[in-house]
């Protein structure tokens, strides 16, 4: 590959599969969608819809026994160079090994569960660094990162446990280790869920800030419409283990194509005592899922002997970037 | 909704709740903890009183007092009964306090842990009816049909397990049983906090659909400013066990008169990618105050960005600013806060 890309990652056809019970269960199901270089990408999406395993299938650390069955996960470590697709890395080896934390950092929604209760939070940053940067001083280093995600005389704070922190400071100690060792692509998997509001805003803040200061890339995995619409320059929205559409920001919140992206835009409550778009039903489980396209079951303008049929392809409504997977797309105002 | 206005239902004076310190890890004391410390306010027939705070602000404590789950240290809580009387629900005992369950219900948050897995959801609905004294099987099943259509379930599901269920169906059968004994004023904890977007709004239309129909009033307490905003007649806000303003939902969002509600409304995020850039954010400088260490004067003071020395040693007063807007601050007359987003 000589021809420069501006994407750092390009997911294609990703599948993961598990056997269960009640058969091969497929939670993703030949997702696409590409990070652009130094952007934020939000993955958007109800519960079941498969975004949480799309991130740790890009770190390879799904559970067992789910595992990549098709696809590729490109990486591009820089414009130029050849990717490496991290599909075909065996989880536990030294190349996958050394991509996480050292290329690719993830923060998770809880960082109690995450973080290591018996360490202090300033040998746990150290821990990171001494694998993966070389030449650091990494108690010194530690307590510089610890500083710069706000964590207040951080130089004492580096000898506290997790149970000691509140929760957003935790969030920053997690964050603050994620970054320690300088990744290119941050995953951040509900990192605000478990916080309030005003914990959440400051936390939202320092993501923002620090992605603008280190040019990483940011893939951001949210339930929250409103935190889309805040940090969001690229948006995937994915349903029952699909990509359903995804564009910028500005395309999916003032042109969604999809008709499960409107809904969802209009099912958000909003001032004013007037009864809310609901979408009737529930996601389907990954064991059974409708035949054709996935979201027909609950869609307004779905028509059988189509939609139940055919499963539908990606279409492009306007600009190349800005595609729904919907048979009616661009053909049927929303 | 027009319950603003409707006669008194819930009068709360000073309502407090103290959890006694605990025997810490090595034999180390902690403090008492002021969960919710002297609230008062009124709830009003056929409204919704939604109650909004940060997690640790006491405003579940609140909630679970009124239903008598916990035993308030002190205050009172005059409650109007169908029939008229006057029942003060910080006192009642026996008999009375049963009666007082059968029109004072709950809708818990976690429809997973809320329900008992080995029940059946006939049982599980049924189970007031069956308390409040009728045995009539034939009686109790039509009952307990008619309301799982109320709650947008149907007949056949009575026979089935809560594993059955998805998170929006089990969050109906809460409210099918918390419906069965036709309740007056419900208390939802949190009520559609753990549901998706799209089953949440399924969800929110059918407590206002219920509320319609059979005139309920709920105390909605939610952390989620949409939710509140959209649900609510009146809203009311919680800081570390206080309450800290109180106004009509349209009044406390455009134009809130307690600091703590500005800097609340300011973090919620804008649902709108054009504005969301635009705003300037009021960052609030450490953490939620402990409850077992309110600070003095008033306990948002560390944070306030208003703050002067008056805050830091006299508790502010309860101040009428005149159509039912209460706040508690010094300055709640001439300071200009800004409001929620103008959409």
């Amino acid at each position: 590959m000589t021809t420069e890309t501006a994407d750092l990652l390009k997911v294609d056809g990703l599948t993961v599969e598990y056997a269960s019970r009640l058969g091969v269960v497929r939670p993703l199901d030949g997702i696409s969608f590409a990070l652009k270089r130094g952007r934020t990408t939000c993955i958007v999406g109800e519960s079941g819809c498969g975004k949480s395993m799309t991130a740790r299938a890009i770190l390879q650390i799904l559970d067992p026994p789910g595992r990549i069955t098709a696809g590729h996960i490109r990486y591009y470590p820089t414009g130029s160079s050849a990717p490496i697709d991290i599909a075909t890395l065996a989880p536990t080896g030294r190349h996958m090994r050394a991509l996480r934390w050292g290329e690719i950092a993830m923060i998770f929604q809880e960082p109690m569960v995450s973080l290591s209760p018996v360490h202090s939070i300033g040998n746990q940053i150290a821990e990171a660094i001494r694998l993966h940067v070389r030449g650091a001083d990494p108690r010194a280093r530690g307590i510089e990162m610890l500083n710069h995600v706000g964590i207040p005389d951080a130089k004492h704070r580096a000898d506290a446990y997790p149970f000691q922190l509140s929760g957003g400071m935790r969030q920053r100690a997690m964050i603050a280790m994620a970054l320690s060792c300088h990744p290119k692509l941050l995953i951040a998997d509900e990192p605000t869920t478990a916080l309030d509001v005003t914990t959440q805003a400051n936390i939202l803040d320092l993501l923002r800030t620090l992605r603008e200061e280190t040019g990483m890339t940011l893939l951001f995995i949210t339930h929250d419409l409103g935190v889309v619409a805040e940090i969001a320059d690229e948006v995937v929205v994915m349903y029952a283990g699909h990509v359903v559409e995804h564009g910028t920001v500005q395309q999916i919140f003032h042109a969604p194509a999809h008709p499960y992206t409107w809904a969802l835009l209009k099912s958000r409550p909003r001032r004013g005592h007037g009864r809310l778009a609901a979408i009737p039903g529930t996601v389907p489980p990954p064991h059974d899922r409708p035949s054709g396209c996935v979201f027909r079951t609950r869609c307004s303008v779905a028509v059988p002997g189509l939609c139940d049929v055919e499963p539908p392809v990606p279409v492009s409504t306007g600009t190349e970037e800005h595609q729904a997977c919907c048979h009616f797309a661009g053909k049927t105002p929303l | 909704m027009s319950g603003q206005n409707g006669p008194e239902l819930l009068r709360i004076q000073g309502l407090t709740k103290h959890f006694p310190p605990r025997r810490g890890f090595l034999g180390r004391r902690g403090s008492t903890v002021r969960a919710v410390d002297g609230v008062s306010l009124t709830i009003h027939q056929g409204e919704t009183l939604g109650l909004v705070g940060e997690s640790g602000c006491g405003k579940s404590t609140f909630g679970r007092c009124i239903v008598r789950l916990y035993e308030p240290t002190a205050g009172h809580m005059s409650y109007r009964t169908a029939d008229g009387n006057e029942v003060d629900l910080a006192g009642v005992r026996g008999d009375a306090l049963t009666r007082m369950r059968r029109e004072i219900r709950m809708i818990f948050q976690d429809p997973r842990s809320s329900l008992d897995p080995r029940m059946s959801v006939y049982s599980i609905v049924s189970e007031p009816i069956r308390l409040a004294g009728e045995r009539r099987p034939r009686v109790v099943r039509e009952r307990v049909a008619g309301l799982l259509t109320q709650v947008g379930l149907r007949e056949e599901h009575m026979d089935r397990f809560p594993h059955a269920f998805s998170g929006g169906e089990r969050q109906r059968i809460g409210i099918a049983r918390a419906l069965a004994l036709s309740p007056r004023l419900v208390v939802a904890d949190e009520a559609v906090s753990a549901l998706d977007v799209s089953v949440q709004a399924q969800i929110l239309n059918l407590l206002r659909d219920l509320q319609e129909k059979f005139g309920l009033t709920y105390l909605f307490i939610s952390h989620d400013l949409a939710v509140i905003e959209h649900l609510s007649t009146r809203v009311a806000v919680m800081y570390v066990g206080r309450l800290v303003e109180l106004a009509p939902a349209a009044a406390l969002f455009t134009r809130p008169r307690h600091p703590y509600t500005e800097a609340l409304l300011s973090a919620v995020p804008i649902e709108d990618p054009a504005e969301a850039g635009k705003r300037i954010r009021i960052r609030l400088p450490g953490d939620v105050a402990d409850p077992s260490a309110v600070p003095s004067g008033c306990p948002f003071h560390p944070r306030c960005r208003y703050a002067r020395d008056v805050c830091r040693t006299r508790p502010p007063p309860l101040r009428d600013l005149g159509t039912g807007h209460l706040a508690v601050c010094h300055f709640a007359e001439e300071l200009e806060l800004e409001g929620a987003r103008n959409t």
